[in-house]
């Protein structure tokens, strides 16, 4: 089991991510303490070792997403609508802000997902295909699809 | 920053959440006279053997008649516990697909579009799907939600518990039992065994032939509680 300290460093470390996460994929911040509480829980139970911190990182992105998707697999839970996700966050933000979070919260989890993971994280198409257990092939053509739509719907250059 | 990090840049975990985290995983560190491992492991045996029974158990069915009869259990999660073909037609078609553990929804459409299936759907065939269920409503909003349902027209019933205690009495799936106590309650002279060797559209055909006239049995017949639902 992992220390205190080690606990209480990955939670400054990586509690953004997570939430960020939970927000691309619709989850309420209600919704999302449930969420910490099973990724922290399991961090702090891990027995495996962290090679460097970008190994780290990538642990929790892909435990956050599976987490988020057995959270939706229970029945009692709705499903939340994008707006209701981003009212939550829209309070100081700039409506230019507003207005693409909402195109990107509007797109299927798959599109959502690689646009997060590339273009906030960074992660090229193989190494998300290595997060989400997809070929790197199948990345590329949600990222084609996601960059169509993104471009439909609000212009501007996606590279 | 591209456009996307600047507007992620506002999303982020509140002090208070993280506050909450830091105490829940702190008293789980704490310590205890009991070994933290030994109550994980009893307490992931407890909610393992309960969870197992929740999964396992089936509380709804969806009967898929077309002359391939399939009835899918599924359990709380709404998820394919169990597949039971009812003929050879059916035996054929669910022998060749894994769908247990699968949500129904993706069931049903893996169901409807496999080719096995599409074989029997040409030529005027029509497709019926019956639920017994407490959660009916919600199950035949996704039911009709379901590409193969759609696509093929399918036609719509519900059943209750006695009915489908009473198919799976007389070998039948529970569409197809709910299909022969209607057209009984029209021609009296048909019997299960009659049904057995008939299709859901010979049967279907049937009732509609019966329909309007007046050509019940005697009053008081009871079916054993079986009830016929409605169309949709």
């Amino acid at each position: 089991m992992r220390t205190e300290r080690e606990v209480n460093e990955a939670i400054d470390r990586y509690a953004d991510l997570v939430r960020r996460i939970c927000f691309v994929r619709l989850k309420t911040r209600e919704d999302s303490e449930d969420v910490f509480q099973t990724v922290f829980l399991k961090y702090l139970l891990y027995r495996g070792e962290f090679f460097s911190p970008e190994h780290e990182k990538a642990w929790f992105v892909r435990v956050t997403l599976n987490a988020c998707k057995d959270w939706l697999r229970s029945l009692s839970r709705r499903q939340t609508l994008p707006l209701e996700v981003l009212a939550e966050e829209a309070a100081g933000m700039e409506t230019e802000d507003r207005d693409l979070l909402a195109v990107v919260l509007s797109l299927p989890e798959k599109y959502r997902d690689v646009i997060y993971l590339h273009y906030y994280e960074g992660y090229s198409a193989v190494e998300i295909g290595k997060l989400l257990g997809r070929s790197e092939n199948t990345v590329y053509t949600w990222l084609s699809r996601a960059r169509a739509a993104l471009k439909d719907k609000l212009g501007g250059d996606w590279p | 920053m591209n456009p996307l990090q600047r507007s992620l840049s506002h999303v982020t975990a509140r002090e208070e959440s993280k506050e909450r985290l830091r105490e829940s995983l702190s008293a789980r560190q704490g310590g205890r006279s009991r070994p933290l491992a030994a109550t994980l492991a009893c307490l992931l045996l407890m909610l393992g053997v309960g969870f197992w029974q929740l999964w396992r158990t089936p509380v709804s069915y969806i009967s898929i008649d077309i002359n391939p009869s399939i009835e899918l259990a599924l359990n709380r999660l709404d998820r394919v516990v169990a597949v039971t073909a009812y003929n050879e037609d059916g035996a054929a078609v669910a022998q060749g697909l894994s769908l247990e553990n699968r949500p129904y929804q993706q069931a049903m459409d893996a169901l409807l579009a496999d080719e096995v299936l599409q074989s029997y759907l040409g030529e005027g065939a029509r497709l019926y799907v019956t639920v017994v269920s407490e959660r009916e409503d919600r199950l035949r909003q996704g039911i009709q939600g379901c590409y193969g349902y759609r696509d093929h027209h399918g036609q719509y019933y519900q059943a209750d518990r006695a009915c489908l205690t009473e198919a799976h009495e007389n070998g039948l799936s529970v569409g197809k039992y709910r299909a022969y106590l209607e057209l009984s309650s029209y021609d009296a002279t048909v019997t299960v065994e009659d049904c057995h060797s008939m299709t859901m559209g010979e049967i279907e055909e049937q009732i509609r032939a019966c329909g309007g006239h007046q050509n019940r049995n005697g009053a008081g017949s009871s079916f054993g509680g079986g009830h016929h639902g409605r169309h949709h």
